[in-house]
């Protein structure tokens, strides 16, 4: 879990995100242009860098985070260098040594001239890879590393939900890859909805039901929901196809005529049951064109279903906003490329004096509002 | 005196009333938390239009009956398509069934905040270039005419609400090239000039009547 985290970008892109305490449940609140997506997309560039190699934005990061059994202090700046490529210009990545509340231990340190793990120099490695990359079969390094493969956002626009609900096959190697590693393989693999119901039915039948049971309460008019085979749609072929029946509604309905709310909330549902432990799931605006049945659901399924499970939620949508506990607001201002981020709790006391609804008093802060 | 004041509509309008009230009332100065309020202070709750608006003004009469240093609950609502009569008794009812506070008032903006904009006679253009709003002037001219008569306006399919902001916008980016209005930036509307403009044409000419509940709710 990342428990706090800033950002400063460099020219062209000079955005600053002030130091966030992150916990489990985190709700990004803030009016339009405050900078809730800014800060995902650098959190999710910073992870596709450290996990894939993708291409990275210049900037410097400071992040705390928290594994099972050690906690992790990571101070990173990458950028241009003299010649115009880009590379790592400081890395320092610290442990906390265990029983002490203050002292870390250097594991990594890096500037563009010297690198070592441990206080012992190494000889020159890739410029532009982070030494968290490069050295992530070490053993004190691996946790760490592996938060940023387990970063996961899901887009629920347009085309994130046609490739969500396509159709597909189920390869023997997705199979044989989830029999012998689990939730981790199905979530490298991300196959559509329907493949993954497909293999959670197969292979993982007690969350599977979960998924079903959750999905049907949502939407109570759905009598009966099975992964079928396409041959049996006018879709034809050999896929797995996800399918409901509702009250009233003659034969099967295939997940890709489902309304998109469905399709939506099927897809949360599906991800957050599936979710291996110490991963990093970001919904951004999930809440856009559904309707307040298709919301609701959400905040008590993360309590109940989200342990281990770390949260990044944007929204602007009253319910939910009302219906999270104030703690796990971090409301977003924006002034300029300055993003200030104060926590809920810094809220609370103050909102308490008032019994207008939660949302109503955040809407009529000048802190969110940017009118005082 | 501290009053608290509940207002239907955007953040735009809650902007509206903080800078009209203090000119209706110089000692009131706008705060912008309930514990923030000792002396001669004014909160605003604005609902951004969410249908919830009921129940603000019943959260507002509890945060008033809990807080006695708070002397008055003013609610302001648009009419709309209602008479202003009809909506000061559906509110009023309202609050009388939540257990009204023994202080206050109902602001019934007949028949919404545009409408008194709209008496500002400065801001008429005696000959607009623009022929959508000689069109306007045509078929309701807000100069001579009590703006809380505007009809609605069937050929831009409007009912007279929206046809109100539309003729206020129009008169404004005539008048004003680059200003313009809308009900989340009503930026053309904070200056003192624009709110004594609108209190003389209700003053001088009796138009605009409802703008007369305003002047004395904070008094």
């Amino acid at each position: 879990m990342i428990s706090s985290y800033y950002f400063k970008g460099f020219p062209p892109e000079q955005w600053e995100l002030e130091e966030t305490l992150l916990s489990n449940i985190n709700l990004f609140v803030g009016a339009s242009g405050s900078g809730k997506t800014r800060f995902l997309n650098t959190l999710c560039n910073l992870s596709e860098f450290v996990s894939k190699g993708e291409p990275f934005r210049p900037g410097y990061w400071r992040i705390t985070a928290i594994t099972n059994e050690h906690e992790y202090r990571w101070e990173f700046q990458c950028g241009a260098n003299a010649q115009g490529s880009n590379e790592i210009i400081r890395e320092v990545l610290e442990q906390r040594r265990s029983g002490s509340q203050e002292d870390f231990e250097i594991l990594i340190k890096r500037t563009s001239e010297a690198f070592s793990f441990h206080g012992n120099a190494l000889p020159k490695l890739q410029a532009d890879k982070p030494g968290v990359t490069l050295l992530k079969e070490e053993e004190v390094i691996k946790p760490f590393y592996e938060i940023f493969t387990r970063v996961h956002r899901r887009k629920f626009q347009e085309e994130g939900l046609i490739a969500a609900v396509s159709l597909s096959q189920v390869t023997q190697e997705q199979v044989s890859s989830i029999k012998s590693h689990g939730m981790s393989a199905m979530w490298k693999q991300d196959p559509p909805l329907s493949v993954k119901m497909f293999l959670l039915k197969e292979h993982f039948s007690d969350l599977y039901q979960i998924s079903i049971n959750a999905f049907k309460q949502v939407f109570t008019s759905i009598i009966d929901c099975d992964v079928k085979w396409s041959k049996e749609f006018p879709a034809g072929g050999q896929f797995p196809l996800l399918a409901i029946k509702e009250k009233g509604v003659d034969g099967w309905v295939p997940l890709p005529d489902l309304s998109s709310g469905m399709q939506k909330v099927l897809l949360i549902i599906s991800d957050i049951i599936s979710l291996p432990k110490g991963s990093i799931y970001i919904i951004d605006e999930y809440e856009n064109s559904l309707g307040v049945n298709a919301i609701d659901f959400l905040p008590q399924f993360l309590l109940d279903h989200g342990d281990g499970i770390q949260f990044l939620v944007t929204t602007h949508h009253p319910y939910l906003i009302n219906s999270m506990p104030m703690k796990s607001w971090k409301v977003f201002h924006r002034t300029g490329s300055r993003v200030m981020i104060k926590d809920g709790a810094e809220f609370e006391q103050r909102y308490g004096k008032s019994k207008q609804q939660a949302f109503i008093q955040l809407m009529n802060d000048p802190f969110y509002s940017g009118i005082a | 005196m501290n009053i608290y004041l509940v207002v239907e509509g955007l953040v735009g309008e809650k902007q509206v009333y903080a800078h009209w009230v203090p000119l209706v009332n110089p000692s009131l100065r706008v705060v912008n938390f309930i514990d923030e309020i000792v002396n001669d202070h004014l909160i605003i709750y604005a609902g951004m239009g969410y249908p919830s608006y009921l129940e603000m003004i019943r959260n507002g009469i509890d945060d008033v009956k809990r807080n006695a240093h708070i002397d008055r609950l003013v609610i302001a609502v648009d009419s709309e398509d209602m008479s202003c009569e009809d909506k000061y008794q559906e509110i009023d009812a309202y609050v009388k069934l939540c257990g009204a506070p023994l202080n206050y008032r109902i602001i019934v903006q007949h028949f919404c905040l545009e409408t008194w904009a709209l008496g500002n006679q400065a801001l008429v253009t005696r000959r607009p270039s623009d022929p959508a709003l000689q069109e306007y002037r045509k078929e309701f001219d807000v100069l001579g005419r009590d703006p809380q008569l505007l009809p609605s306006y069937p050929k831009e399919n409007l009912n007279r609400s929206q046809f109100a902001a539309r003729y206020l916008k129009k008169l404004l980016n005539e008048k004003h090239r680059n200003i313009t209005y809308s009900k989340s930036n009503p930026r053309a509307l904070l200056h003192d000039k624009f709110y004594y403009s609108v209190k003389t044409r209700f003053e001088k000419t009796g138009h605009i009547d409802s703008f007369d509940n305003f002047l004395t709710a904070f008094i």
